[in-house]
């Protein structure tokens, strides 16, 4: 699912690729809406999902990633990434305030964390430091 | 002399009914095992203690001395045993020694060295002197107990608030039991001190017993007025015991002319035949005079409180649920400002909230429903729905402990007449109870089948399972195999289910898991 694909060719400056993954459409929604000037967003509503875009999408800078989603969980997408030596920095964006949650995201790939609900420039530096 | 007599006879039955109790109560947990070892120790010092003061001879006053003390050296090591396993350390090392040294003394026991020998002293007819080493005995005695006490007061304050409490019961229960023991020994050395600390010892096993079980609140209520109860009967039952043995070898003694080992063998047969029997009478009728109401209004405070306690796991799941909707809200409110002019950042704006704010009702709607008081209101019900709805509160659960939710959903009619509420907390305690079998992750299997009249569930966990003994047992109210488990979740499926004039049973295999199949009737 692409949001303005035509907006990354032609422009005026080179947005980098992002990939945003939860299977709320208020969620994506808000990250849209927090990241969009900055970048050129992809969706996906699941892990499975989210796995086609990587595929489809080799210039893929970073991702946001819900942790409960169906058919294949956040955590469960981090351990493809790790297995298929995917360097891809991950931001898990999570609903569990729960460092549980957090440190079992870190041992398993991810960048960093932030917990829902978020604040805009939260989000942001997050995701720069990320993928800077 | 009399109040000396009944307060050891008193200690020994308390102990021993109480030890049995804890033990049996759960004969798997290592603390209830721990309290059983220090009761029967307690038990046969205090028994032989009321022999020894009922002695008439000098030789039965020694002989029931000996083996008081045979006892009493191995308190200190247990009570070490037990406040190891209340604190949960591994003090391998420490109660391994304290048992060594304890045991060191056996074979002073039978010597002059330790007990010099016995005198008539104040009201008692014998009471002991020590021995030139009996004082490393004390000395002995006080520095193990003394390291219990250590051990208890330094792990205080970094205990949770319920084991905070059970210290402070046992720290309560070794003060009595110390300090009423200590008073025993300055007449050992002819200091003219009554043993007046005896009398309080029986309240120490009562104290004890409550502290291993303080985390129950149906044990402590029920158990220990129903261990009080018992302990009362075990006592007359004692007692007639002894009156008929007396009577009966006097009366055989009348009419045989003798007295003979043999006839009191015969009399103590002869009685343990009707002592069962007696036994299970009074039981019986304590059970129906005193503790059925007392058991049927804890069982109904209980039933409560499991559902308050589902009722917080929901809220914790649907709080979850509702920073989804939340986030959306905040973030779109936070732009408003800066995008207020932006037409279709206006038309998302009103889009997105209004979904959003809808969600929360929607979720807040569930957990209202879940709170309602019950009476059975049956109406279409959508099988797959409640379970997909009982499966997402859960997740949060299922992700934690890496459990995948496979499920074979039967594709033709899953609508059934059923009371939807309901039919979510059934799925709620079996699938909680599938997620706790598989601590360490594992798949949780959700199948449905509609044949002809009826809608069959299974819901399988490839966890530990459930033994065969224990099989037959766990729909039963309170039978519970886990530590902290109230025994009411599976009854209380039970209760749902034949309200809705179905079936549930369980097949399990320890070690490959359980499967749970409900079986309901497509109308009702």
């Amino acid at each position: 699912m692409r949001d303005n694909p035509a907006g990354t060719i032609g422009g005026p400056v080179m947005k980098k690729k992002i990939l945003i993954c939860d299977d709320e459409i208020g969620v994506r929604e808000s990250l849209k809406l927090i990241l969009s000037d900055k970048y050129d967003i992809l969706f996906a509503e699941d892990g499975k999902k989210a796995i086609d875009e990587i595929k489809r999408n080799p210039d893929l800078k970073g991702i946001l990633l819900d942790i409960k989603m169906p058919a294949l969980n956040g955590f469960e997408l981090l351990k493809y990434l790790k297995r298929h030596n995917e360097n891809m920095p991950v931001v898990v964006v999570t609903g569990y305030q729960s460092v549980e949650t957090a440190a079992e995201s870190l041992k398993i790939g991810a960048a960093n964390y932030i917990t829902k609900p978020f604040r805009s420039e939260t989000v942001i530096e997050t995701l720069e430091q990320a993928i800077s | 002399m009399s109040a000396y007599y009944a307060t050891s006879l008193l200690t020994a039955i308390t102990s021993l009914s109480l030890g049995i109790f804890v033990f049996l109560k759960n004969p798997k947990n290592k603390l209830h095992r721990s309290l059983f070892r220090l009761n029967m120790v307690v038990c046969i010092w205090s028994f032989f203690l009321f022999l020894h003061y009922a002695s008439r001879t000098y030789s039965q006053a020694m002989l029931s001395l000996y083996i008081l003390h045979s006892a009493v050296i191995l308190i200190p090591a247990c009570y070490i045993h037990l406040v190891s396993d209340l604190l949960n350390l591994k003090k391998t090392i420490q109660i391994k020694v304290s048992y060594l040294i304890c045991m060191m003394f056996l074979p002073l026991v039978y010597t002059a060295y330790f007990i010099a020998g016995i005198e008539p002293k104040l009201i008692f007819r014998f009471y002991a002197t020590a021995g030139p080493l009996y004082i490393l005995w004390i000395i002995t005695y006080t520095t193990i107990a003394g390291y219990g006490v250590f051990l208890l007061v330094k792990h205080y304050r970094n205990s949770s608030i319920i084991k905070k409490i059970q210290i402070r019961y046992v720290l309560c229960a070794s003060f009595i039991g110390f300090i009423g023991g200590a008073t025993i020994y300055p007449l050992f050395y002819d200091i003219p001190i009554p043993p007046f600390g005896e009398h309080i010892i029986f309240l120490y096993p009562v104290i004890f017993s409550i502290a291993v079980l303080k985390h129950d609140a149906l044990e402590l209520n029920i158990v220990v007025k129903r261990t009080i109860v018992y302990s009362v009967s075990i006592a007359l039952i004692t007692l007639t015991y002894l009156v008929i043995v007396l009577l009966l070898e006097r009366f055989l003694r009348d009419i045989m002319g003798y007295q003979s080992l043999g006839v009191t063998v015969a009399a103590a047969v002869i009685i343990a035949l009707i002592f069962s029997p007696l036994k299970n009478r009074v039981e019986v009728v304590i059970e129906r005079f005193y503790i059925r109401n007392a058991y049927q209004r804890m069982q109904k405070e209980l039933i409560e409180s499991d559902k308050s306690k589902a009722l917080a796991q929901l809220a914790a799941g649907l709080a979850h649920e509702i920073r989804n909707p939340l986030t959306a809200i905040k973030t779109f409110c936070e732009y408003l400002p800066k995008k207020y002019n932006d037409k279709a950042f206006r038309d998302d704006f009103s889009r997105i909230v209004n979904n959003e704010t809808e969600k929360i009702n929607s979720l807040i709607g569930r957990l209202l429903e879940f709170s309602r008081p019950a009476s059975l209101k049956i109406a279409p019900c959508d099988v797959h729905e409640a379970l997909d709805y009982t499966l997402n509160l859960l997740s949060a659960e299922t992700l934690k402990f890496k459990i995948n939710i496979i499920k074979h959903y039967d594709k033709e009619n899953h609508t059934i007449s059923a009371d939807s509420v309901k039919l979510k907390h059934v799925f709620f305690n079996l699938i909680k109870n599938s997620i706790e079998a598989l601590s360490g992750g594992g798949n949780i299997t959700v199948s449905t089948r509609s044949a002809q009249d009826r809608f069959n569930i299974d819901i399988t966990d490839n966890g530990c399972g459930i033994k065969e003994k224990n099989l037959g047992r766990i729909f039963e109210p309170f039978f519970s195999l886990k530590e902290q488990g109230t025994g009411l979740g599976l009854s209380v499926v039970q209760s749902i289910i034949s309200e809705h004039n179905g079936a549930i049973w369980a097949k399990s295999a320890p070690g490959l898991g359980t499967t749970f199949t409900i079986s309901l009737p497509m109308t009702n």
